[in-house]
């Protein structure tokens, strides 16, 4: 038997080193090494008839054997292959390229920066509003004193020194009017909140942009024209758009600027499906705003005879969930990356 | 609010089957209708917004909204209140005593009471509760019916008492206005026990309080079956007082929705006049009194000057005066006094919202039509817009971070207690919110960190590996009287389950951002006092070095070694700790960073000078050292920096290793040297005199062999 295994041994040995393709090597492998069949593994199947003496001895030598020739095995298909790779060299263009881990930003930054570069691009300055901030700037200076009826527009957070987490961005209208000199325009994107329960299409946290512009003769074709070609811009489509009444004291007179639907063109349906992002109606209230109100004109120090305004506010979420189709304004603040990584 | 149309027709000639294109002018011109509904085939209802009425108290009312309607459609308006305030009554010789006073007459513009007797408490006649039905209001009995019709046709609040409910002293009875007592407390007709504040209005007998002016009227007066007399109220509050009682005891009734937008006082007698009228026919009642009125101070006629010729340039299109005219007159304003472009208007009482000039550029260009304004642009000088360069800069953070494999999250600004606690914050110092939608958004955040950890531990469940971050405010509540201080940060965290060190790849990751920005002099270095949250060991404070660069902007190192820098602290960066990551449930490594937003950005230089290229080539050569494991790598490099102005550049070749060849914690250090000078080309002697300096500086300094 030991005989036998030698044999064994030497054979491949010697064939291996002749061998110059891989199927033959392959072959050649089934043949003594197989897992059924193979010389080697036959001899095994030996094993259990034998002496234990006899046992002590094969078993060892077998598996040394074994082990040899797998080594051998190995080193010929690895020389054998180098030969095939650089003599036969198909180069595969479809393996996918090195992987490079990309972030990504969250689409309420997107979009932000989409439209201040809309309004910077039209000469509009960009400001950033306190996260906190006081009655005066929130209320009073916006023609809204205290018990003015009209604060229950707004469901108001207070801290507890009476400090309001912003409810909308024209926080800085007073600010943007003592420090700039007219004819200006200012855009002030930012956190806003309100005393609301969230669930899929309410958020106690949102953001908002809020455009001011301050000058001789300003009257109400400019905030048309304005609002218009920002969106137009925005949405690269022309739109349709109409102006209803509303009432904010900030501005005299107070509007809703309506644009077609833009899912639908403006047709309450689409392929004969009632269209869900205008309610059927054709058109989206986006864009509250009106021509500044001489109130607070006067409060920022500027003579409400000689200058006139216009200010309006928009929500960014809104802008993306129309965007994008989000169902669920929840996602933006859930920090999913299942979610972010779509954008 | 719900309208009926066929009680609008009573007013204006509307066609009724026409009532979409109706809606349609309405919505542009004064309010948006948001549904047009038909009611039991017999008439049509119009819902519309109040938001944008919120100061049109007059158009919470049929003959309001019929007014509006006229005027938006160019028809007559047939108005009620003229034949009522006319109306002749006959009053009975005999009358039932009964005395109003007002102990607050800022608080009750006016009230007008009456008494009727021989009340039969029936159902409605049958149009009348179809009337309210339209709008939604369900039908209870005669009286009732009746107070809350008129209320709805003329936007007249009112109120029955049971006249025999009413505490009788002396052979007379008294209705008091007053100011609730303390302690005091009333049962509402809604049967459930208020306590009064002391700044509500009450109405009251000469013992108890019998109503919630202008909210709700008390159990202990109610009409029932069996009452026979009747007061009614038809009074006028103060608007703000009735708000803010209406928010204390949280009813908003038909009643406070129209009496805290400040209602015409000169509606409280045509009413009076309309609800007896009413319950002469259906209730048989008889009157038993004069029409009680006191209104002490009547409100005066208001006046506004405008001048067409601004009004128009501020619509921003030509409108002929003779159009501005008859939009006015439809509306009720009165031309008093006329002189070229200036009008002066008589303002009537129901408009309480209209005070300035500029009301009139909304009351003319809604009525003449916001659709036939032509969209323009402001004009000005094209001056250059001045760039923005922290927008430019941080849009400029935000796509490097990005591009580096960070996902930007973004998390609330309000937090918990148990958020902090689980971040091992102290959260004591968060300024809080008084009226805080639930526990968990109850602290204004300090720290961006904990909303971040938060973050990571809901990935954790999707995701072995990742990297998020935020830009967000710190807020820092230094004294109650002021605002807070607002810091913003960049933070950020970078979690692996199964790499067991994320340290360097945030560091790499703050590098790359620091040395993208051109921002070069910076330094890692120990934390002293760590964020609790942090593994000590493995966490670092990054520093910005500033050099006085006035006089010599071409320092030699030798140089700017021997000044001492201005130190700025840009953050910091570290390993969780343990415990923070098993309360986060994190089962790998995560490091965290966080930078201070605006030091980073000023610190941004503006690049304006470069390197010249040398004209003599570099040497480079690789040298490795056997050093203590506890010799911090960049304290051996800065070392050999220093060792010669013609060492231009020392680089860390790999990672350092350790074996048991080099002894007991030892590590091999492996640099790339660049020799350079830039007036000749280096030989091999001079570098060799360079290198020997090298060796001798290190292995007298940190005992350093070179490996060969
Ligand atoms: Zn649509």
């Amino acid at each position: 038997m030991k005989n036998e295994i030698d044999n064994i041994y030497n054979q491949a040995i010697s064939v291996i080193e002749k061998i110059t393709n891989g199927e033959a090597l392959e072959a050649l492998r089934v043949e003594y090494m197989g897992r059924k069949q193979g010389k080697l593994t036959l001899l095994m199947k030996n094993i259990p008839d034998l002496s234990i003496a006899e046992k002590r001895e094969i078993g060892p030598l077998i598996n040394k054997v074994k082990n040899a020739l797998t080594i051998a095995f190995d080193k010929k298909e690895k020389t054998l292959g180098q030969i095939t790779n650089s003599e036969n060299s198909f180069f595969d263009i479809t393996l996918p390229g090195e992987k490079f881990n990309i972030g990504t930003l969250h689409p309420i930054t997107q979009v932000r920066l989409q439209v201040e570069k809309i309004f910077q691009k039209m000469g509009f300055e960009i400001l950033n509003p306190n996260e906190i901030d006081d009655d005066y700037h929130v209320f009073t200076s916006l023609n809204l004193p205290p018990q003015h009826p009209a604060r229950d527009m707004w469901d108001t957070f207070w801290t507890e020194n009476d400090l309001i987490p912003i409810t909308h961005t024209s926080s800085m209208q007073n600010r943007a009017m003592k420090e700039k000199t007219p004819p200006f325009g200012v855009i002030v994107p930012g956190r806003c909140f309100r005393h609301e329960a969230t669930d899929a299409h309410h958020e106690h946290t949102f953001y908002q942009v809020e455009g001011l512009y301050i000058g001789e003769n300003i009257n109400l074709s400019h905030l048309i024209g304005t609002i218009l070609t920002f969106l137009q811009e925005y949405f690269q489509k022309e739109l349709r758009y109409k102006i209803q009444p509303s009432y904010f004291p900030f501005v005299e007179p107070g509007l809703e600027f309506l644009v077609s639907c833009v899912m639908c063109d403006g047709k309450g349906e689409k392929d004969k499906i009632p269209c869900s992002t205008c309610g059927h109606s054709g058109w989206l209230e986006l864009i509250p705003c009106g021509l500044t109100h001489p109130k607070v004109i006067e409060m920022a120090g500027l003579d409400p005879k000689k200058y006139s305004g216009f200010a309006w506010g928009m929500g960014l979420d809104r802008l993306v969930m129309l965007k994008y189709g989000i169902e669920d304004i929840r996602h933006f603040h859930a920090g999913d990356l299942r979610f972010l990584k779509q954008f | 609010m719900k309208l009926s149309l066929n009680w609008i027709g009573q007013f204006v000639d509307i066609d009724k089957r026409k009532a979409e294109e109706l809606a349609q002018r309405v919505s542009v011109s004064l309010t948006e209708v948001e549904k047009i509904e038909n009611f039991r085939g017999v008439d049509v209802v119009m819902e519309i917004e109040n938001k944008a009425l919120t100061h049109r108290p007059d158009c919470f009312s049929h003959i309001g909204i019929a007014r509006e309607i006229a005027c938006i459609e160019r028809l007559n308006f047939k108005n009620p209140l003229e034949k009522l305030n006319k109306k002749k009554l006959t009053f009975p010789k005999k009358t039932l005593p009964l005395q109003v006073t007002l102990k607050e007459d800022n608080l009750c513009k006016r009230y007008t009471a009456v008494i009727l007797k021989d009340i039969h408490i029936n159902p409605s006649p049958l149009w009348l509760q179809e009337r309210l039905l339209a709008c939604g209001v369900k039908p209870i009995n005669n009286v009732v019916d009746v107070t809350n019709f008129v209320m709805l046709e003329l936007g007249q609040p009112l109120h029955a008492f049971d006249y025999e409910k009413i505490k009788e002293k002396g052979n007379t009875r008294e209705i008091i206005v007053r100011l609730a007592r303390r302690n005091e407390r009333i049962t509402t007709l809604d049967g459930i026990q208020r306590e009064l504040k002391k700044d509500m209005i009450v109405i009251a007998d000469l013992e108890k309080a019998i109503g919630i002016a202008g909210i709700m009227g008390g159990a202990n007066t109610e009409i029932s079956e069996d009452t026979k007399t009747i007061v009614i109220e038809s009074a006028n509050f103060n608007e703000y007082s009735i708000r803010r009682t209406g928010k204390i005891t949280g009813l908003h009734t038909e009643a406070t929705l129209r009496f805290e937008k400040g209602q015409d006082p000169n509606l409280t007698y045509p009413a009076i006049v309309y609800v007896i009228q009413l319950l002469e026919k259906y209730a048989k009642a008889k009157l038993v009194s004069s029409i009680i009125d006191i209104y002490p101070q009547k409100t005066k006629q208001k006046s506004v000057v405008i001048n067409t010729q601004k009004i128009t340039r501020r619509i921003g299109t030509e409108i002929k005066d003779t159009e501005i005219k008859k939009i006015l007159k439809r509306l009720e304003f009165e031309i008093v006094e006329e002189k070229d472009d200036q009008l002066k208007l008589a303002v009537p009482s129901f408009r309480n919202d209209i005070e300035i000039e500029e009301d009139f550029v909304e009351e003319i260009a809604r009525i003449y039509g916001y659709d036939k304004i032509t969209p323009q642009l402001p004009t000005r000088a094209i001056n250059p817009v001045t760039e923005d360069l922290e927008r430019k800069n941080s849009n400029n953070i935000l796509s490097i971070l990005s591009f580096l494999g960070l996902h930007e999250i973004y998390s609330y600004s309000f937090v918990s207690e148990y958020l902090y606690r689980k971040a091992q914050l102290d959260h004591q110092k968060m300024l809080t919110i008084k009226n805080p939608i639930s526990p968990e958004l109850r602290y204004v955040r300090d720290s961006i960190i904990p909303s971040v950890l938060e973050k990571a531990e809901v990935n954790c469940r999707n995701f072995e590996e990742f990297g998020i971050f935020e830009i967000g405010k710190e807020i820092h509540s230094l004294s109650l009287k002021k605002l807070p201080e607002e810091k913003k940060k960049i933070s950020g965290i970078y979690y692996s389950k199964n790499q067991n060190e994320t340290f360097y790849k945030v560091k790499g990751i703050v590098e790359t951002l620091l040395n993208h920005l051109d921002i070069t002099n910076y330094q890692f270095v120990l934390q002293e006092n760590p964020q609790p949250f942090l593994d000590p060991n493995k966490s670092a404070q990054i520093k910005l070095l500033i050099y006085n660069t006035t006089g010599n902007l071409y320092k030699s190192k030798v140089q700017m070694a021997k000044e001492k820098p201005t130190e700025i602290i840009l953050g910091y960066l570290g390993n969780l700790n343990k415990e923070v990551r098993n309360n986060f449930s994190m089962n790998g490594c995560a490091t965290v960073f966080d930078l201070d937003f605006e030091s980073l950005l000023v610190n941004i230089p503006e690049k304006n000078r470069y390197h010249p290229l040398s004209r003599y080539p570099s040497l480079f050569e690789d040298l490795s050292f056997i050093v203590s494991g506890n010799l911090p790598v960049e304290t051996l490099r800065q070392k050999i920096d220093e060792v010669d102005e013609q060492i231009s550049n020392v680089t860390l070749k790999e990672r350092p290793f350790y074996s048991v060849k080099f002894g007991n914690n030892k590590k091999s250090v492996t640099f790339t040297i660049e020799y350079r000078n830039s007036k000749k080309t280096l030989n091999n002697t001079e570098t060799q005199f360079i290198r020997h300096k090298i060796i001798q500086t290190l292995k007298k300094e940190y005992q350093a062999q070179i490996r060969e």
